[in-house]
């Protein structure tokens, strides 16, 4: 990467602000020996990276453009290959708020995923409960996918379990904050659906759902809906792991695999 | 003097290319006519836009925030009016977390001014655009900002003509930088592309409602989703709140969003100008 000494670098922040319990943006860098901040995006065709003064860097944090983090974070091992070489992999920032994780059943917050190690810091001017930290592009979304599955088989469980409608509609809409693959994100918005007013159903699907999935039709979103309806209320989590050898590809069947492990705090239905 | 100075009479003497710029110019001409211009800003504004400022506008250097005061500064040395500022087919991920691009017909019903680089950067105290000037004086950076502006009505024939004599290849206004001609050295001496964009600025606000694409990245597109379930529902004839109206809009160029938002709609706007 030209004119950058990558030891001369110290992550000190993300770009954007953590406005829902979880997601990811590019890093904020600081040049050491100078103090001189970037949105740190691995330059194409050789384009040099654009510093700002740190008084600039202290406005945008200012005015909600950036988010500092408390400390610094050294930029990932995995990003780069050794001292002089310039990244090999984008380096992301990761936030998470303990609320989400805790649902996710992911508390404490993992030091290493995906062979990365995850340093957490805190987010200036923001709850304690949310922390940020850096690993490679890839990792971000294979961890955001992983808190988006374990939010969707709670949500699994306690559908079945007839939960408050508030609480299922949360960990749908937690579950659509993480998930960042397109299937994932599919199954999460059929959950946030399933637990929707339903006036809003057809609202959501026309502003945002068909945004991302501009194939879909209301009439197979409404088909699909029910189905998962009537899948989740006829098996108990633990049925989902006796059909998930099915052979089968239909749609039912890779909704299946969505709930293979009840969570723990799952009651059986006599007492829920 | 600035980039287009005499441009048409310097073309003909090396070390331009006459015949290669008499070549390159339609397809420069016609990328100029046509090149969206992009607007990047951070939710906190835009909510603001979207929300509560009724006509939900993207306004003019206000001082309601920090960033103005040095904008504001740049704006008094320079003589222009309080604007809303846009940069000619570039985004700059430094500003926030959302990018509007509008056509250029939103132009017409403006008045406001051109600069072939962004004028903050010329007055800025740490002198982010660099030029070989007779003297560093800032009168000297303020008169040399001056000679570079332009009319709205006037900028797009400009930027055709800057784009075809000192790129040998229009991407390169993305993808590399000018060829280093011009007597003060801002081709030469600047390796960011603020030193070659365009930045075209409006003395009036422009509704967020007229954007020809949007981009943002994945926490903002999902607090708009959940923003957006928020609001009550509406019986029939009742007029749309103005999250409906800016959802109902043009879409997300990339849904559900990416941290690369401002790439995405630089690859949206050389796609529109045939790139």
């Amino acid at each position: 990467m030209k004119c950058i000494e990558m030891n001369d670098l110290e992550i000190v922040g993300m770009n954007g602000a953590p406005l829902v319990e979880c997601g990811r943006s590019l890093p904020v860098a600081r040049r050491k020996s100078d103090g001189f901040h970037c949105v740190l995006q691995i330059p194409k065709d050789d384009e040099p990276i654009s510093f700002e003064t740190p008084e600039e860097a202290e406005s945008y944090a200012a005015t909600g453009r950036w988010t500092k983090i408390q400390g610094t974070i050294q930029i990932p091992r995995s990003c780069f290959s050794g001292d002089s070489a310039g990244f090999t992999h984008q380096p992301m920032m990761i936030f998470a708020d303990d609320k989400l994780l805790d649902q996710a059943d992911r508390l404490p917050r993992p030091g290493s995923f995906n062979g990365e190690r995850l340093v957490w810091r805190r987010l200036d001017g923001y709850d304690e409960s949310i922390h940020a930290a850096c690993c490679s592009e890839e990792t971000s979304a294979r961890l955001l996918d992983e808190w988006s599955q374990l939010l969707m088989k709670r949500f699994n469980a306690w559908y079945y379990y007839h939960r408050d409608q508030d609480y299922l509609k949360r960990l749908a809409d937690f579950a659509l904050c993480a998930a960042i693959s397109r299937g994932l994100r599919w199954k999460a918005y059929l959950r946030f659906a399933l637990v929707q007013e339903p006036e809003k159903i057809r609202r959501t699907f026309d502003a945002f759902t068909l945004r991302e999935f501009p194939d879909a039709s209301w009439e197979r979103y409404k088909e699909e809906i029910k189905d998962l309806n009537d899948f989740l209320n006829n098996r108990t989590p633990f049925e989902h792991l006796s059909v998930e050898k099915s052979d089968d590809t239909s749609t039912e069947s890779k909704l299946r695999g969505i709930a293979r492990v009840a969570p723990d705090d799952a009651p059986t239905k006599a007492v829920a | 003097m600035a980039v287009f100075t005499d441009l048409d009479r310097r073309v003909c003497e090396p070390p331009f290319d006459k015949a290669g710029y008499d070549a390159r110019r339609p397809v420069c001409d016609d990328v100029a006519s046509k090149m969206p211009i992009v607007h990047v800003t951070g939710y906190k504004r835009l909510f603001k836009y979207i929300f509560i400022n009724d006509p939900h506008e993207i306004p003019p250097t206000d001082g309601s925030h920090s960033l103005s005061s040095g904008t504001r500064k740049a704006e008094d040395l320079l003589g222009f009016k309080r604007s809303v500022y846009f940069y000619a087919g570039r985004a700059h991920r430094k500003f926030g977390n959302v990018a509007l691009a509008f056509f250029a017909c939103c132009e017409e019903n403006h008045t406001g001014s051109a600069t072939p680089f962004d004028s903050g950067g010329l007055v800025h105290p740490r002198r982010f655009i660099k030029l070989k000037l007779d003297s560093d004086d800032e009168s000297r950076l303020v008169q040399y900002g001056k000679e570079s502006v332009l009319s709205l009505s006037e900028w797009r024939t400009v930027f055709g003509k800057i784009l075809a004599a000192y790129f040998d290849n229009v991407i390169d206004y993305w993808k590399g930088k000018p060829n280093p001609h011009d007597p003060e050295g801002l081709y030469e001496l600047n390796d960011e592309w603020r030193a070659w964009t365009f930045e075209v600025r409006f003395y009036e606000g422009q509704s967020i409602f007229d954007r020809a694409a949007w981009c943002t990245d994945e926490p903002l597109w999902n607090r708009l989703r959940r923003d957006h379930d928020g609001q009550e529902t509406k019986p029939p004839g009742d007029p749309p709140t103005a999250l409906d109206r800016f959802m109902e809009g043009p879409g997300l160029i990339i849904a559900p969003g990416s941290a690369t938002f401002c790439d995405e709609v630089e690859r949206w706007v050389r796609k529109e100008v045939g790139l």
